[in-house]
């Protein structure tokens, strides 16, 4: 199920706040627990099953863990930790990474020995948000271990926390001290009701206005095989950029805003991270929480003491190398961690980086923006082969035959929401649409706050109800 | 202020969540109402979780989200909203598959943009339609095809530029089509294309509605001028057309795209010829009409008139949608007219009916949907090949006296050096039943004359009397020598020429003609009561839900070209989505009906079978299955709900171009036993099963049964036998009993030791004699037959009279069965005896 559906808005979303507030305060995180199971068993099937699994696995884990903490048996700790963790990732690696790695064995096994017989395709299909969902495992039983927040009593709780149907299968990636505070004590009034509904639905417009209208453009460009011009390969990764960004953001604010419906302030995922003057910068507003959670438990724990400035450049490369992991099993993903994690170093031994005052901030952002913009080619490319066809297309060497983005007649609804994508980058870099309407008293943003609402919501439902499926791109993750 | 603003921005998301919940009634039986009522659409069907299991699949859940989706209040409102608004204010010119033009004209894209079309698939189609014409007719239709031209044809000025660039691409199809009719030598085609062209440029009333597909009242008058001016010039009297009345009706591209168009003005023409009478007017053998008249259904209507003033005989109109309203107008010239749609006949044993049916027979063909009319209708009945003489085996010609056989390249040449040269061909074996011809493709370098000459017997020695002669152009030639079965099983002598020359022949071929092959029927291997399935109707282009303002019907085109052959149902597919409709089976397989495939793939593939729940869906992937299929003999099992059966399905046989051959197709249930379905796909099968069986003449009840002087009438193992001596056999059936109103069917199981022809009289409360008027004919198979009649409650309430066959011969009557109304759920079916 995803959030701009018409099921979900629709009848989801009515009856599980219906249930939540009748429910009680002792019932919520029940309701929570089970509408975030029928959320996941939607879209998922079976799968469902392994969620449960998981839940169980890392409760009982994290009990073990704060009992080897009271009775002060530091190793006994770090060996459930360790368990913990490798059978998180364990599962992730086995449901993500093991038909990549088989492909890559057969491919090196042929090239090596002409007579190599293949291994089976396992032919494992992903569960959908198990990227999220294994994170929120280890940030569970990690926290619990460093003692920053308590394990569960109630396993009910816990399976709250890891099948909250807001960020399930998409993020943010709450790490568990975040939010440990919220599980059993939280406000619930109708001023937070009212305050995340209009973070849903400016969520919902960035989704189903902006992102689901480019999509045609990025669709069309990286769908030609051959004979791509460079005019149509730019806009195409023009609005690519615009459509993941839209896309993402919009869904980490539906999150939020469903969240802060139901109790709960989620950490925020994006802050206009186009704006940004350099990578350093970019990942410091893109995909916060995967990147704080990278820090907190991959990079701090490798870089505890005082390491040498090559040492340090080493781990962020590692570190970038996995988030491109983390976001598929292909090898562009994986250069696509290389190429930023090159930048960061770079940018490191430089000196460019955030929170330096930088002249000319607006060429360092359009910059920015391009080489962010480069990248999304491997983002988007299905294998290195067409990312490779599609840089020499935007250089010029495409052998263009055509344009096939005019090929239909130009979508205009395609281009407007471009266009008024793009005008974001040229807000300030302090500016956050959402922060504003959010928090501003003014009357101009009481006034926005109750247009978009209506406004926006019409345009919203019109498009819902009458567009096919679109699934979120960070689903496939 | 941001608190006061925020609550009332957070109540306006609130009232907009709660709006669907509070809008729509709670039952599904409202839900489905207001729909109907607001909407004027059909809902999606509810598909209940039959199995445990099915809770746990996400595919339950997508099928639950869709019918969500679909059933949201207003939904049609909103798509409206939405497609208006993006035609207005971003110059939106695509809809799905419609165009929107200049001054706001719809254009409908499948007319135009069909990508799985080809030359190769074209070519292919008028080289059947060629041979079908240049071939002997042995059957007792005159064939004409009229090609009736697109819209966009006719007004391209009105077309977006984009859809102009893809009718462009496409024009390949009309130029071939045009091209074709303008050389044809049999003058047996009409293209309606020069003469919309005529009618546009005299008169400023349009031939198109702009938002619709179809032609207004004066195309309408145009084609039917043009038809009968073809059919026999001087009949049509432009004073006869009159106007007869004026309606609003919205357009159905209009519908299809969800666009806000104003309704279109419909006048409304008849024809008034003076001295024509209509004699009746009958449905489905029916004299009262059904409600909802549809122009699907098939018509006959009998008319009479002053001598010349109509068109004499039997005429079968296979038609499309462009006779959506000119059926009666056009039966003015005719005395009997029957007016089908054409994929009523499309399988091959009912075009072949047709042609041995009728005296005439006139199929409308709409430019878009030719190709594929034209492939699937006469790929049936033209000749098909069972034994060919070609350069490699030329050591079977015996040659004549001065005639040199020799090879050259894939042919054979013969060189004469005298007057009457000669070769002698070897006769084949062919079934007895069944119409042949020896086909001769033959290439001369001068005129000249052919002769062939057959034996009846085997000792015969050949004589004029048993000849043929064809004259020969210079170039290439197809002849066709009929032959009966015993003439093609001996030896025959073929005269190229009398004189001495040369001459180059492909290959001689003694085919079957004047019809298909039998219908082929599919059968299991597994057990001996082991049921057949009939070879399925083919529905290509023909998706389900017309009605219905949301398209969710078929998106893609068929890209198969289907054809029979000896070894199973050969599927030659030229895209990556070829699909055949296989009809409902409609039968009780237990909860794990079974569909089996034997399959040949040209290599490994995905199968996938479509299936629906409920009425007025379209195929769709959530109610799919798929196996694999390997590279050559796969035999494929799909396990199918229950509820699958009671409607079309769809197969696809693989998912890449190349050649398909569907070797055996049946059902079963899942523990073995098959079930048998009905075998004749003109008949009423597909209404026969929601009926519930309510009476049975069997063994056991011949005693009511009484037989005219032709027909002695005896029981038989499990049948009864009614011995015809004459060839008006007839058995009268015990009054069946008073039946609540409605529609019954009577189904009779028969073997005939011929093809010959069945007819059910029946009685209404005006008359106590049977006649032609009240009567049903169903065309009867050699060998056990199914037959079925549709009858109302009141003829049920006098004697039927059944006439078996109109052949002497014994007919065996293995069963009859009384088909009622589906009763009330819970209600036990209700088995009367006669007697």
């Amino acid at each position: 199920m995803v959030f701009s559906s018409v099921t979900f808005i629709f009848y989801f979303l009515p009856i599980v706040l219906a249930a939540y507030f009748l429910a009680g305060p002792k019932g919520r995180n029940f309701v929570l627990f089970f509408s975030g199971l029928v959320f996941y068993l939607w879209g998922a099937g079976e799968v469902v099953f392994l969620l449960i699994f998981l839940v169980l696995l890392d409760w009982i884990f994290a009990w073990l863990i704060s009992r080897a903490l009271l009775k002060q048996q530091e190793r006994v700790k770090t060996l459930w930790v360790v368990l913990a963790v490798c059978a998180n990732m364990g599962m992730l690696a086995y449901f993500k990474y093991a038909n990549f790695f088989m492909a890559q064995v057969n491919q090196t096994g042929r090239w090596l020995w002409p007579g190599f017989s293949p291994l089976p395709d396992p032919g494992i299909l992903l569960p959908i948000g198990i990227s999220f969902f294994t994170f929120h495992g280890v940030s569970y039983v990690v926290d619990v271990a460093n003692r920053r927040a308590r394990a569960l009593k109630n396993p009910v709780d816990f399976g709250m926390y890891m099948s909250m149907f807001p960020q399930l299968v998409a993020g943010p990636i709450v790490r568990f001290y975040q939010i440990a505070g919220q599980i059993r004590n939280r406000p619930v009034s109708w001023d937070q009701v009212f305050s995340g509904a209009v973070r849903f639905v400016h969520g919902l417009s960035k989704k189903v206005i902006i992102a689901d209208s480019v999509c045609v453009l990025a669709d069309q460009a990286f769908g030609v095989k051959t004979g791509l011009g460079a005019g149509a390969g730019w806009i195409g990764i023009l609005a690519y950029s615009m459509q993941i960004y839209f896309d993402f953001s919009g869904y980490s604010d539906m999150a939020i805003g469903l969240g802060r419906m139901v109790g709960f302030e989620l950490p925020e995922n994006f802050r206009r991270p186009y704006s940004s003057v350099s990578i350093t910068d970019f990942w410091q507003r893109w995909h916060i929480t995967l990147t704080q959670w990278f820090r907190d438990y991959v990079f701090l724990p490798m870089s505890v003491g005082k390491k040498s400035e090559i040492r340090i450049s080493a781990n962020l490369m590692l570190i970038f190398l996995l988030v491109g992991f983390w976001h598929g099993a292909n090898w562009t993903f994986i250069l696509f961690g290389v190429y930023h994690g090159f930048w960061m170093v770079l940018e490191r031994m430089t000196g460019q980086r955030l929170g330096r005052k930088v002249s000319f901030a607006w060429m360092w952002r359009i910059v920015t923006y391009l080489l962010v913009i480069l990248s999304m080619v491997l983002f988007r490319a299905g294998d290195v082969g067409q990312a490779w066809a599609y840089y020499r297309s935007l250089l010029g060497f495409g052998h263009a035959s055509g344009s096939p983005l005019w090929e239909t007649g130009i979508p205009w609804q395609a281009v407007a929401a471009l266009a008024a994508g793009l005008v974001t980058l040229f807000f300030p870099g302090t500016f956050v649409t959402g922060k504003y309407l959010e928090t501003s008293d003014s009357k101009l943003a009481a006034g926005l706050r109750l247009g978009m609402t209506a406004g926006a919501l019409t345009v919203c439902a019109v498009l819902v109800i009458s567009r096919h499926f679109s699934p979120f791109i960070y689903f496939q993750f | 202020m941001r608190a006061v603003s925020l609550r009332m921005a957070g109540m306006i998301f609130l009232a907009w969540l709660a709006l669907p919940l509070a809008m729509t009634p709670w039952t599904k039986a409202g839900n489905e109402k207001f729909i109907r009522d607001w909407e004027k659409r059909a809902p999606a069907a509810w598909t209940g979780i039959r199995h445990g299991r099915e809770w746990f699949q996400a595919g339950t859940y997508q099928r639950i989200s869709a019918i969500c989706e679909d059933r949201v209040p207003l939904r049609s409102f909103f798509i409206l909203a939405h497609n208006t608004a993006s035609e207005r204010l971003f110059g939106q010119d695509r809809f799905e598959k419609v165009d929107v033009g200049r001054d706001g004209w719809l254009f409908v894209r499948d007319a135009y943009d069909r990508p799985t079309e080809n030359l190769q698939h074209a070519r292919r189609a008028l080289r059947l339609l060629d041979e079908f014409f240049l071939k002997p007719g042995r059957y007792r239709a005159d064939v004409r095809v009229v090609i009736v031209p697109e819209k966009h044809l006719v007004y391209p000025e009105n077309m977006s530029r984009a859809g102009s660039r893809d009718a462009g691409r496409f024009r390949w199809r009309h130029d071939l089509l045009k091209d074709f009719m303008d050389h044809h030598p049999s003058g047996k085609l009409l293209g309606l294309w020069p003469h919309y062209l005529r009618a546009k440029s005299r008169t400023r009333a349009w031939l198109y509605y702009p938002h619709d597909t179809h032609h207004t009242a004066h195309g309408a008058m145009v084609m039917l001028k043009s038809i009968v001016e073809f059919l026999q010039p001087g009949l049509w009297n432009d004073r006869d057309v009159v106007q007869n009345g004026r309606s609003k009706k919205i357009g159905d591209l209009t519908l299809m795209a969800a666009l806000l168009r104003p309704h279109d003005w419909r006048m409304h023409l008849d024809l008034r010829r003076p001295g024509i009478r209509r004699v009746s007017r009958t449905w489905l053998g029916r004299s009262d009409v059904i409600p909802g008249d549809d122009w699907e259904d098939p018509l006959r209507i009998i008319s009479e008139g002053p001598a010349g003033g109509l068109l004499a005989g039997k005429t079968l109109l296979l038609h499309d949608s462009a006779f959506q309203y000119s059926r009666d107008p056009f039966s003015r010239f005719f005395t009997d007219l029957t007016c089908r749609h054409y994929l009523d006949v499309i399988a091959s044993d009912g075009f072949r009916y047709a042609l041995d049916e009728y005296d005439r027979i006139i199929v409308e063909v709409g430019e878009r949907m030719a190709v594929t009319i034209l492939q699937n209708l006469f790929q049936s009945v033209t000749a098909e090949s069972l034994a060919r003489v070609h350069a490699g085996n030329l050591r079977e010609i015996m040659p004549g006296r001065a005639v040199e056989v020799k090879r050259s390249g894939n042919d054979i040449l013969l060189n004469y050096t005298h007057a009457d040269p000669c070769i002698f061909l070897p006769g084949r074996k062919v079934p007895s039943q069944g119409d042949y011809a020896l086909r001769v493709d033959i290439s001369v370098s001068k005129p000249a004359v052919s002769q062939l000459f057959w034996l009846n017997a085997p000792r015969q020695t050949y004589s004029e009397a048993r000849s043929a002669f064809r004259s020969l152009q210079t170039g290439r030639n197809y002849l066709y020598f009929p032959l009966e079965a015993e003439q093609a099983g001996l030896p025959l002598r073929f005269d190229p020429d009398t004189a001495s020359g040369s001459c180059r022949i492909p290959a001689f071929d003694i085919c079957r003609v004047a019809g298909c092959s039998e219908p082929r029927i599919f059968s299991g291997t597994a057990s001996p009561d082991n049921s057949r399935y009939a070879l399925p109707v083919l529905e290509q282009g023909r998706g389900g839900g017309r009605a219905s303002l949301v398209q969710e019907n078929l998106a893609a085109s068929p890209a198969a070209g289907i054809a029979r052959s000896e070894a199973g149902l050969a599927l030659s597919a030229s895209g990556n989505d070829p699909w055949l409709i296989l009809p409902p089976v409609k039968a009780d397989l237990g909860p794990h009906p079974v569909m089996e495939v034997v399959l040949d793939a040209p290599e490994k593939t995905l199968s996938q079978i479509f299936y629906l729940d409920g009425p007025g869906q379209g195929f769709r992937e959530a109610l799919s299955q798929s196996l694999t299929a390997r590279a050559g003999s796969s035999r494929l099992r799909f396990v199918l709900p229950p509820a699958a059966l009671d409607y079309p399905l769809r197969f696809d046989p693989g998912c890449s171009p190349g050649e398909y051959l569907i070797k055996s197709l049946l059902f079963r249930p899942a523990a073995g036993k098959l079930h048998r379905s009905g075998t004749e796909a003109r008949t009423m099968v597909r209404q026969i099963y929601p009926y519930t069986m309510l009476l049975e003449v069997n063994e056991q009840t011949v005693g009511g049964i009484t037989g005219n002087v032709q027909a002695k009438v005896r029981r038989q193992g499990n049948g009864m036998l009614v011995a015809a001596t004459g060839d008006d056999p007839c058995i009268y059936l015990p009054r069946i009993g008073d039946f609540s109103d409605g529609d019954y069917i009577l189904s009779v199981r028969m073997d005939s030791q011929r093809e010959t022809f069945s007819q059910l009289f029946y009685l209404d409360r005006t008359v106590s004699a049977y006649s032609e008027a009240r009567q049903a004919g169903r065309a009867v198979h050699a060998g056990p037959n199914e037959l079925f009649f549709l009858l109302r409650a009141e003829h049920l309430r006098k004697p039927l009279r059944f006439d078996p066959g109109c052949h002497p011969g014994t007919y065996l009557i293995r069963s009859m069965h009384l088909y009622g109304a589906v009763p009330e759920p819970g209600e036990p079916p209700q088995v009367i005896q006669a007697n």
